[in-house]
């Protein structure tokens, strides 16, 4: 599943932090490596899905200190690979 | 279950594993695959003269990982010289190689430190070991010298090993997340 996100520079040229809006509008940032991002968009795993929301699985643990958020589901898009 | 080197091998070479650059064979002991530091390091600063303090608060509303990445860290590149780590220093530091475990691999791992290092009182990680399944792309490293000597790093050395274990089923995210919430039912 790709979920938005801003996109800004990590530490390294390979590492990218993507800022993600969880579906209550907490801003949730997590360091990712350029293989978990596919244009503007950072690819989790579908968990599962509630009221137009989505519980999804980010590729690493946010600033936070989750792995797992809720965002809105209109604001994702399946990949072409499904 | 802890991997073998035979079930390592046998993993990347179907797929279940995948380590890029691949490691020769002279990279594994008889149950885990060593890997390289990358030349890329980043160091942490702190805000150093009488009357201010740098207090990071990460469970703090609004705190923001890229903001205090951007404002106090420094980003190193170790030459053909190597990069000092002296006592008490820290660095953070990535693997030359990309890993991934695909989530239906039924893989995790650990990475851990090397004996040969670790006598030198270089540790790789801070009680962050776990690769968990999914996971993609370099790994971090907390790279710290807890003793007395000064110790060089160099782009390319060996400086931690992995140790692949068995996970007793596949995650969620394995399935698309479509059996989500039943045992809750």
């Amino acid at each position: 599943m790709n979920v938005p996100c801003k996109i800004v520079d990590g530490l390294t040229p390979a590492e990218k932090i993507a800022i993600v809006e969880s579906a209550d509008g907490q801003i949730e940032e997590v360091a990712v490596s350029k293989e978990n991002l596919s244009g503007e968009s950072l690819l989790a795993d579908e968990i599962g899905r509630h009221e137009g929301k989505v519980l999804v699985e980010l590729p690493r643990e946010t600033a936070s200190g989750r792995w797992r958020i809720w965002v809105k589901d209109s604001e994702n898009r399946h990949s072409a690979a499904g | 279950m802890v991997l073998t080197d035979r079930e390592i091998e046998s993993a990347i070479k179907h797929g279940h594993i995948r380590i890029d650059p691949a490691p020769d064979v002279t990279f594994y002991s008889s149950t885990s695959v060593d890997l390289t530091l990358s030349r890329f390091l980043s160091v942490w600063r702190t805000a150093n003269f009488p009357g201010l303090d740098t207090v990071v608060s990460p469970a703090a509303a609004g705190y923001q990982y890229s903001q205090l990445a951007k404002t106090f860290s420094e980003p190193r590149e170790i030459g053909s010289d190597g990069y000092i780590l002296g006592p008490n220093a820290f660095v953070l530091g990535w693997t030359a190689e990309t890993i991934e475990l695909p989530s239906h691999s039924r893989l995790a791992a650990r990475v851990e430190g090397k004996s040969s290092l670790a006598r030198l009182a270089i540790g790789v990680h801070i009680t962050a070991p776990t690769i968990h399944a999914g996971f993609k792309g370099q790994i971090q490293l907390e790279l710290w010298n807890h003793g007395p000597l000064q110790v060089k790093l160099m782009s390319g050395m060996r400086v931690c090993q992995l140790i692949f274990e068995q996970t007793l089923g596949t995650p969620e995210k394995g399935y698309s997340g479509q059996f989500f919430a039943q045992s809750k039912k």
